[in-house]
């Protein structure tokens, strides 16, 4: 669960709301359950979307963090 | 506990999963079970559901961070980061606000919303058929039982300390059990709950030590010191055994322990008799995580992928992509050797809630597998594409259970024909030359093995079907289970008509029953001339140690007399005769 958590930790830091989607499903980026089961369900590609004051940031910060991250078992649906 | 004593040799049965002998003290994991009551409760009622949801969130989050702080010391990163997610989970705003929200909605009490809550993404997630999102379920139900504890008020379980080496038993173990007791000092672990794929069985099987799972009620019948054996071979559990009995066990452990390190020489010597005729030794996949362990048993291949745990584990059917998934996993992890895979055999004495069938009188008899497959070509299709698709990876053969006539052969062809088209206009590659095979566990299709031969690339003869068809037993039936024979003359004969039909035909032929993995069969397998023998994975090195002593053509004149036998114990006692005086073999 390592680079979900990573991901749901770090996105708590931020005063945004953050969202993932795939597939056209969206999901909130600070619940760990959530994006646990978005990222079980099929897909290519995880957009990182982000509303509020530090909103920039936060989607750089997230997408740097999955880019080097998330190599692991929990984007292995995307990776294929 | 009401009891003050659990008395002597009391025996128990559950789900064999992890082999061994294990001799040892109890360590009851304690307050692992939890209960959740569904009571409504009124509308003024709910502000103090809530708070006794916000208060538990907080005494557990403490707990947690405690643990964490022991784990840490304990396990270094691997189980602080456990809980580490652990308190995520707990944490999670949505599941919360969920909670409060359906609280409100359903009024209801705040354990019981709060189990249904955390139920829904469980389910989401279990439908996958993957070792890591299983893992993960596991951490969700570890959070839920210590939250639910803690709104409840009952005791917790912060942590067990093993002071020696211990049998640990639970309701259902979870991670954070595994994370903090000591390894070193568990010899085995017991279960009320699970089956092969719950996290006591899997760890057991990584650990190398003994695991029966699905005991149903061993928290209640043992306490913290009393002593228990477990056969993780039988799935037999007896608690505080008599001198008697624990002198047997305490000599077949040492047997078992004696063979298991004479048997490891085996591993990686070819199959082989003395006189130079090779056997393909291959395994029985059950699941997908006993891949490592069939190869460090030293097996070849798998000779029988039974595919059917896809199926059972869901309210839902498996997607092509998740058989494609599994099926590639485990033929690349066995390449170059050959992957068996038996298409879906469902019904019969094995239900699946992802596909309700009607009330059967006589369900063996009924409507399963290929039945159900030619029947359904949407359902057969998608497996049959996952299948043909993992073939391009690996050495993957296709296995049709449940032949009875000639008819499901080309019926079932013609589908594999269609699907093979409709993969070539997609342009998604295939090995088109995969080898189809056909199951010989009927007696009419052992009968018509020759016809059936013609058709198909090799065949596999299932014997426990097979026995029971011929003799009309029904072994689970305790009246008539000792009619079940273990090396039935008529069996025996209809066995060598398939080996013979099919060697005259040209395919090969092999065996992935019991018997194959019977070491009195082995001799007389041999003999008839199989090509192949699939067998469970504990079996292994001992069946190859067999084949390894002796040769071919004595094998061959054993079998033939054997074959003259009139009765399954002439046999028995035939068989275990030559291999004590000839081989200096015992078999049990």
């Amino acid at each position: 669960m390592q680079p979900a958590n990573e991901f749901v930790k770090l996105a708590k830091n931020f005063k945004s709301k953050i969202f993932i989607s795939k597939n056209g499903k969206k999901v909130d980026g600070k619940s760990l359950l959530s994006i646990l089961t978005l990222v079980a369900s099929k897909g290519v590609e995880l957009e990182i979307i982000a509303d509020g004051s530090d909103e920039n940031d936060a989607v750089i910060k997230l997408a740097n963090l999955i880019e080097n991250n998330f190599n692991k078992k929990e984007i292995k649906n995307e990776t294929k | 506990m009401k009891r003050s004593s659990a008395g002597h040799n009391i025996k128990l049965n559950g789900i064999a999963a992890s082999a061994g002998i294990a001799i040892g003290k109890v360590f009851k994991l304690s307050g692992d079970v939890i209960k959740v009551e569904e009571r409504s409760i009124s509308s003024d009622q709910i502000a103090h559901e809530v708070k006794k949801l916000i208060k538990a969130l907080e005494v557990t989050k403490r707990e947690l961070a405690e643990i964490q702080k022991q784990a840490k010391t304990k396990t270094g990163k691997e189980g602080e980061d456990i809980f580490d997610a652990h308190q995520s989970i707990l944490e999670d705003h949505v599941v919360i606000e969920e909670t409060i929200e359906q609280i409100k909605e359903q009024k209801k009490n705040a354990d019981f919303i709060y189990n249904q809550v955390m139920q829904g993404f469980q389910d989401s997630l279990q439908t996958l058929d993957d070792e890591y999102f299983r893992g993960r379920v596991a951490d969700i139900k570890d959070v839920k039982r210590r939250l639910i504890k803690n709104i409840q008020g009952g005791e917790t379980r912060l942590l067990n300390n093993l002071t020696q080496k211990a049998v640990i038993i639970a309701y259902d173990l979870t991670p954070s059990d595994t994370v903090l007791l000591d390894r070193q000092k568990i010899i085995a672990f017991l279960t009320d709950k699970g089956g092969k794929t719950s996290h006591a069985a899997i760890m057991a099987r990584s650990m190398g030590i003994p695991s029966v799972v699905g005991l149903e009620n061993i928290t209640n019948s043992v306490r913290t010191g009393d002593t228990v054996i477990i056969d993780g071979i039988s799935g037999a559990v007896i608690v505080n055994p008599t001198s008697s009995v624990l002198n047997k066990f305490l000599k077949l452990r040492a047997e078992y322990d004696e063979l298991t390190k004479d048997l490891s020489k085996f591993r990686n010597l070819p199959c082989r008799t003395l006189d130079g005729k090779d056997v393909e030794l291959s395994a029985n996949l059950d699941f997908l995580d006993e891949i490592n362990s069939i190869i460090n048993y030293g097996a070849r291949g798998v000779g029988l992928f039974r595919t059917e745990y896809l199926y059972l584990k869901s309210d839902k059917l498996p997607t092509e992509e998740q058989e494609f998934a599994e099926y590639l996993k485990t033929a690349e992890k066995l390449y170059p050797h050959p992957v068996i895979i038996r298409t879906l055999d469902i019904g019969g004495d094995k239900t699946a809630r992802c596909l309700p069938m009607p009330h059967e009188d006589n369900p063996m008899l009924g409507w399963r597998a290929i039945r159900i497959c030619l029947e359904n070509p949407k359902l057969f299709k998608s497996q049959l594409r996952a299948i043909l698709r993992a073939s391009i990876k690996g050495n993957v053969k296709l296995l049709l259970p449940m032949i009875s006539s000639l008819d499901e052969i080309y019926k079932a062809k013609a589908i594999i024909d269609q699907v093979k088209g409709d993969l070539t206009s997609q342009n998604i590659p295939f090995d088109d030359k995969i080898e189809i095979g056909a199951m010989i566990e009927i007696p009419s299709a052992a009968i018509m093995a020759d016809a059936i031969a013609e058709e198909v690339d090799f065949l596999s003869i299932g014997t426990n079907d097979l026995i029971q068809y011929t003799a009309a037993v029904d072994r689970t039936n305790l009246r008539v289970a000792h009619l079940y024979d273990r090396l039935p003359p008529a069996v025996l004969r209809l066995v060598k008509n398939v080996v013979d039909a099919g060697h005259r035909k040209g395919v090969w032929v092999g065996m992935c029953g019991e018997m194959a993995g019977d070491p009195l069969a082995t001799l007389i397998l041999l003999g008839l001339g199989l090509d192949e023998l699939s067998v469970s994975p504990a079996m292994l090195l001992e069946v190859k140690k067999i084949i390894r002593m002796v040769t071919f053509s004595d094998s061959r004149k054993i079998a033939e007399k054997a074959l003259q036998m009139k009765t399954s114990m002439q046999i028995e006692r035939y068989i275990r005769n030559v291999m004590t005086t000839r081989y200096k073999l015992k078999i049990n």
